[in-house]
């Protein structure tokens, strides 16, 4: 029999292929999923928080851990305290519906240093390890096998240290490299540290980088995961870095103090074997502030100083946005002269606690919309077991930075408050400092969950 | 008859093909025509099959590694238990019905009389080439020899049967096999022009001489051969909704003159029923399986880990084919399909309608835009291969017949260019040949692992996790890239080579990993130590990379997988290189514990039917074994009253006792499902005998001799 026209069956199938073809547009990628214990709240079978960096009664960190249950369900804990001595305690504590409890370590286990682990039998709970001097570190919910932190000093007055811990059954080894403004470093006694399964340990970077100032750090992991926090002490203040998993090629520090007396500079690492170009954009209220620039070495650290700086007014807080030509690590170190304190970088995220766990409130508690569109955000109070909950959102302009308070009229003051502040995206920022003299050196990390 | 010019070369005489019987002596001072005489197609294959046999030497005596299918088989007589068990070990204990595919197995079996390890080797040497046996029958008396010749040469240098052994997936193997014998079949009933052109014969009685020749015969043989693949790799389904789909749609935009003679959906329908009752045990498994019903054709690969299109196109999942020399066998069919004309067409059309359809089946599949329908690609794949070389036999023919009708043009460029691309082709093959094993491993992760028994061996899982085209053991599937499987005590063996769709309570497992991969938890160890579970093995390869001797590709786990487990705080890292990852769990405590109030650690217990141990008094017997309802616990002869734990767990309280009782775990289950297989097998028995068996051997049951009954049966004809 002939065939009908040719075209028809040849043209389908051709068409059928090329729309098969074209499928190759569409690109997958094996990424892992982002977690958090407030994301994971209301259907976790199990999480963890581990904090490390406490010190016992001889050292400069003597302090507690604090845990809040952010949830409307009761939790259990199990609590495990370990000290560097390999001494361990386990206790089991129940958090009733927005409750909170404290733990002091030294209590509980002798030693020098300390770290705890906590069980939770869900989601919701998140954990801040609170120094006596106010210095304070969020909790984490994981061990990374990646770290990196800037600002460290071992000059004269001043001792920088990493506290470790080893959250899983896997015996941990690891190796520290150092970048400084005279170059990188690997001494030899930090290459294949050890620390053993659920042990803790604290590594002295002055024993090895003497006299120094402005120290980067890259911790990597060769096996297992691994727990970090970098304890810095300057005269008589102490802080806590809790240091970046990936580098970065952009940040915002939206809460930088430019007042008299007051001293605070962008300290950055280049890990890459490239020159960076930092430059750092400083907005304060009022005023047009030229770009500060710096050129980094391979290998090498450097800062920008904020203040005291000819070129930036002493107008109260600045907010700072710095990008580097390459990936790079930053902190943020304040202070005055009676020391520096080092702060992280605060990733943006899509909920972030803003809890008074010093009781002294907070000097600067801002939101910041770190992306090129409005941003809504919700502020929800977590109250105590006798109060009520209050909520209230703002569209939040692209790029802006505004004062909680001043947004979220339902509370009139933040001290004693615990508030979960939540963005429709992942471009959430909250800065926080503490009432001090002068203001702003003391920043305070918000917890993010993770 | 004399040609000239290009066209000269082929010629539709049939006397080309028997020249030294052609009286017409001047044709042998012709120019050389390729492969015309049956002397030179003789040599030609026979060429062609030492060359395989070289190039598969070493897959006579090698040691088979543990990728793909190719765990060791069991005794013959384990094998057929398993078809007839009402216990498998997968999972965590399942009483789903025997997968027939060892019933198939069994059945092989008895022709290599018992020695099962003959089978997989057979299969990894003689698979490919039996396919294209298979290519050439589908195209006898349709195309002249030498289109058969090179239509099968095709069908041996496609890359998927390289690839398939390379990957020891004896399932797809079998699939090439037998597919071209079903396209056959198939085409024949649904009369696709060339394969049926006369009409049946008259019908005949089940079980009579001849009953075979008829149409119900035909159907039966078609559905008993497509059952019999789908036994082994279920996918072969979808492969038969695949080819009478194509054939209706090719009608659709270009009828024949048989299109009227045929009903294909109700064909497809009749031939999917009778499948199901062939498969019992498979299909009351699928119904029973819920929402992981489709998960039976194949589990979602990772899209990121999957053949691209090109690949797809050039049927190569694997290194042999992954190059330009893969797009020459396409491109021959393409031209083929330019060239046909007349019946060729018509033939032609269908096989690209079908081998279209293929493609874009796998490439949505590939991209997981099916949900959790997720055929197994290389079955599909096996599909198009079979109709490219239909497409290239028909395209040699068309070079014989239909080029000398049309003046010189595009055509005979075209032509030109398929010979080039025919002869090109066969280039890389040879290549292949030179590892003697078709680059198989000879090493694989699974065996590469030596501390896998926990210290205190009381009975134990291991838990393979890892994509659905490395993993050397059936399972289920996780999330798309990931699949999940366990073995117990060790390896995979001869017990776990198919898997229930239906997974039962190894779900607890599977939510499990989901729950820690999602960072839901971090004591995955404890949630697994319920179920035995000693050891996490990751496998991000088949086989391990050694250089200079064997290369193989990565196909990674979903990223947070390996992190995830990291971070458990009861997983201890083992191992860590490309190819595998391996956690001990810490919280394991034994297959079957026991533990005793006031004591928080349970002590590990060998407990099984053949023989009692002692147990501690007043303990608690906690077993690791599902469905909880198939096992008691006989405690000095006496079967203690039984409970579920965790939702599932038989666990049992050992009363206090004055001395130390012994304790033996026994399955009592009434045998359901050797009474299903039973069935099953008869059901085969029954229709096989249907060929004219029953006739034959009719003077078994009537006590006459077959004289007799064969004169009985002419008298009542001639009364008739």
């Amino acid at each position: 029999m002939a065939s009908r026209s040719r075209p028809p069956l040849l043209v389908v199938l051709a068409l059928l292929l090329v729309l098969a073809g074209l499928t190759t547009l569409v690109r997958s990628s094996n990424v892992a999923p982002k977690t958090s214990s407030l994301s994971l709240s209301s259907n976790a079978n199990s999480t963890a928080l581990y904090c490390t960096g406490l010190s016992g009664t001889t050292g400069s960190t003597v302090g507690h851990f604090t845990f809040l249950n952010t949830t409307d369900v009761t939790r259990q804990l199990n609590v495990q305290v370990v000290s560097d001595k390999g001494v361990t305690s386990l206790t089991s504590i129940k958090l009733g519906p927005h409750g909170d409890k404290e733990v002091v370590p030294q209590s509980e286990v002798k030693g020098s240093s300390f770290a705890v682990a906590v069980q939770v039998n869900g989601g919701g709970v998140v954990g801040e390890e609170v120094a006596d001097s106010s210095a304070e570190a969020p909790c984490v919910s994981s061990g990374t096998t990646n770290w990196y932190a800037s600002g460290f000093d071992t000059t004269v007055g001043s001792t920088a240290g990493l506290s470790i811990y080893n959250p899983t059954a896997t015996p941990a080894v690891f190796n520290i490299v150092t970048y400084s403004p005279s170059g990188y470093s690997a001494p030899a006694p930090f290459q294949g540290l050890a620390v053993g399964a659920h042990d803790q340990t604290v590594i002295n970077l002055g024993s090895q980088i003497v006299n120094t100032a402005d120290i980067g750090v890259r911790v990597r992991v060769l096996r297992g995961s691994i727990v970090i926090n970098g304890v810095q002490e300057s005269g008589s203040v102490t802080s806590f870095a809790q240091g970046q998993r990936t580098l970065t090629r952009s940040a915002w520090f939206p809460a930088v103090t430019t007042v008299n007396n007051a001293r605070s500079q962008i300290r950055v690492v280049n890990p890459s074997s490239e020159s960076v170009e930092v430059v750092a954009n400083v907005m304060v209220a009022n005023y047009t502030v030229a770009p500060q620039d710096l050129t980094i070495a391979p290998y090498a650290s450097g800062d920008i100083v904020i203040t005291p700086n000819s070129a930036i007014p002493a107008a109260g807080y600045a907010s700072v946005r710095v990008k580097a030509s390459a990936p790079v690590s930053m902190s943020l170190v304040t202070g005055s002269t009676l020391g520096s304190a080092l702060s992280s970088l605060v990733a943006p995220s899509d909920d972030f606690i803003v809890a008074d766990f010093t009781g002294k409130g907070f000097d600067a508690a801002n939101v910041t919309n770190t992306s090129s569109r409005t941003l809504k955000v919700t502020f929800t109070t977590i109250p105590g077991p006798r109060g009520h909950k209050q909520t209230g959102e703002v569209q939040l302009a692209p790029e802006a930075t505004e004062r909680v308070l001043s947004v979220f009229g339902a509370l009139s003051t933040l001290k004693g408050q615990t508030l979960l502040v939540t963005g429709s995206r992942s471009a959430l920022l909250v800065s926080l400092t503490l009432p001090t003299t002068p203001a702003g050196v003391v920043v305070v990390s918000p917890l993010d969950g993770g | 008859m004399a040609g000239v010019g290009f066209g000269a070369v082929f010629s539709e005489e049939e006397e080309f093909d028997e020249i030294p019987e052609s009286g017409v002596l001047e044709l042998r001072n012709r120019p050389s025509r390729v492969l015309t005489s049956f002397r030179a197609q003789a040599g030609f294959v026979l060429v062609v099959v030492v060359l395989w046999l070289i190039g598969s030497r070493n897959l006579f005596a090698m040691h088979l590694p543990l990728i793909g299918r190719l765990a060791p088989l069991d005794s013959w007589w384990s094998t057929w238990r398993h078809f007839f068990a009402s216990w498998s070990a997968n999972g965590v204990g399942s009483g789903s019905s025997g997968m027939p595919g060892y019933g198939v197995l069994g059945f092989a079996g008895t022709f290599v009389v018992g020695r099962m390890g003959v089978l997989p080797r057979l299969a990894l040497v003689g698979a490919v080439p039996v396919g294209a046996v298979g290519v050439a029958r589908l195209l006898r008396g349709r195309v002249s020899n030498r289109a058969r010749v090179v239509a099968s040469v095709a069908y041996l240098a496609f890359p998927l049967g390289v690839n398939m052994i390379g990957a020891g997936r004896i399932d797809v193997l079998f699939v090439i096999a037998g597919l071209p014998l079903v396209v056959r079949r198939l085409f024949e009933l649904l009369c696709v022009p060339g394969f049926r052109s006369g009409p049946y014969p008259e019908p005949v009685p089940f079980g009579h001489r001849g009953w075979r020749s008829t149409e119900a015969g035909q159907r039966m043989a078609a559905f008993m051969l497509v059952a019999l693949i789908t036994a082994m790799a279920p996918a072969t389904l979808v492969l038969v909704v695949l080819i009478v789909g194509g054939v209706w749609l090719a009608r659709f935009f270009e009828g024949d003159e048989f299109q009227r003679r045929v009903r294909p959906w109700r064909l497809l329908g009749a031939l999917l029923f009778n499948v199901a009752i062939f498969l019992l045990p498979l299909t009351i498994d699928f119904f029973v399986a819920g929402r992981r019903a489709f998960e039976v054709f194949g589990l979602a690969r990772g899209p990121w880990t999957v053949p691209s299109f090109a690949d797809l196109v050039r049927g190569a999942d694997g290194t042999f084919g992954a190059n330009w020399t893969g797009w020459l066998l396409p491109a021959a069919a393409v031209f083929a399909l330019v060239l046909c004309r007349d019946q060729r067409r018509a033939i032609a059309t269908k096989a690209a309608t079908i081998a279209t359809l293929s493609l874009v089946l796998a490439t949505l599949v590939a991209h997981h835009w099916l949900g959790s329908f997720a055929p197994d690609l290389d079955v599909l794949l096996s599909l198009y291969a079979v109709m490219i070389a239909l497409l290239i036999g028909l395209g040699v023919s068309a070079l014989e017949h239909d080029l000398r009708q049309s003046g010189f043009g595009w055509r005979q460029l075209v032509a030109s260019a398929s010979v080039a691309v025919i002869v090109v082709t066969i280039i890389p093959l040879l290549v292949s040949f030179a590892s003697g094993r078709f680059d198989l491993p000879t090493t694989s992760v699974a065996e590469s692992l030596s501390a896998l028994a926990p210290p205190k061996a009381g009975g134990y899982r291991v838990l393979w996790l890892g994509g659905p085209s490395v993993l050397p053991v059936p399972g289920w599937s996780v999330e798309p890239g990931l699949e999940a499987a366990t073995s117990t005590n060790g390896l995979p063996g001869g017990d776990s080579l198919f898997a229930s769709p239906d997974s039962g309570t190894m779900d607890k497992v599977l939510s499990a990993v989901h729950s820690a991969i999602e960072g839901r938890t971090v004591r995955l160890g404890q949630l697994l130590a319920s179920a035995g579970i000693s050891t996490i093995v990751v496998m991000n390869a088949s086989a391990p990379e050694l250089a200079g001797v064997q290369s193989v590709p990565l196909h990674p786990v979903p990223a947070g997988l390996t992190s995830a487990l990291g971070l458990q705080t009861d997983l201890s890292l083992e191992l860590q290189t490309n190819s595998v990852v391996v956690f001990a769990n810490s919280a394991y405590r034994g297959l079957v514990s026991a533990s005793v109030a006031g004591k928080t650690t349970s002590t590990q217990l060998l407990v099984s039917g053949t023989s009692a141990v002692a147990v501690p008094p007043a303990a608690t017997i906690r077993a690791g074994v599902a469905p909880a309802s198939a096992f008691e616990l006989l405690v000095n002869g006496t079967a203690l009253r039984r409970t579920v734990s965790d939702g599932w767990m038989p666990t049992y309280a050992v009363g206090d006792q004055s001395t130390t009782p012994s304790a033996q775990l026994v399955m009592h289950r009434f045998p359901w499902n050797g009474i299903l297989a039973g069935v099953t097998l008869g059901i085969w028995i029954i229709v096989w005998l249907g060929f004219g068996l029953i006739q034959r051997l009719e003077w078994l049951f009537t006590g006459r001799r077959r004289r007799v009954a064969v004169a009985r049966h002419a008298r009542k004809e001639d009364r008739g």
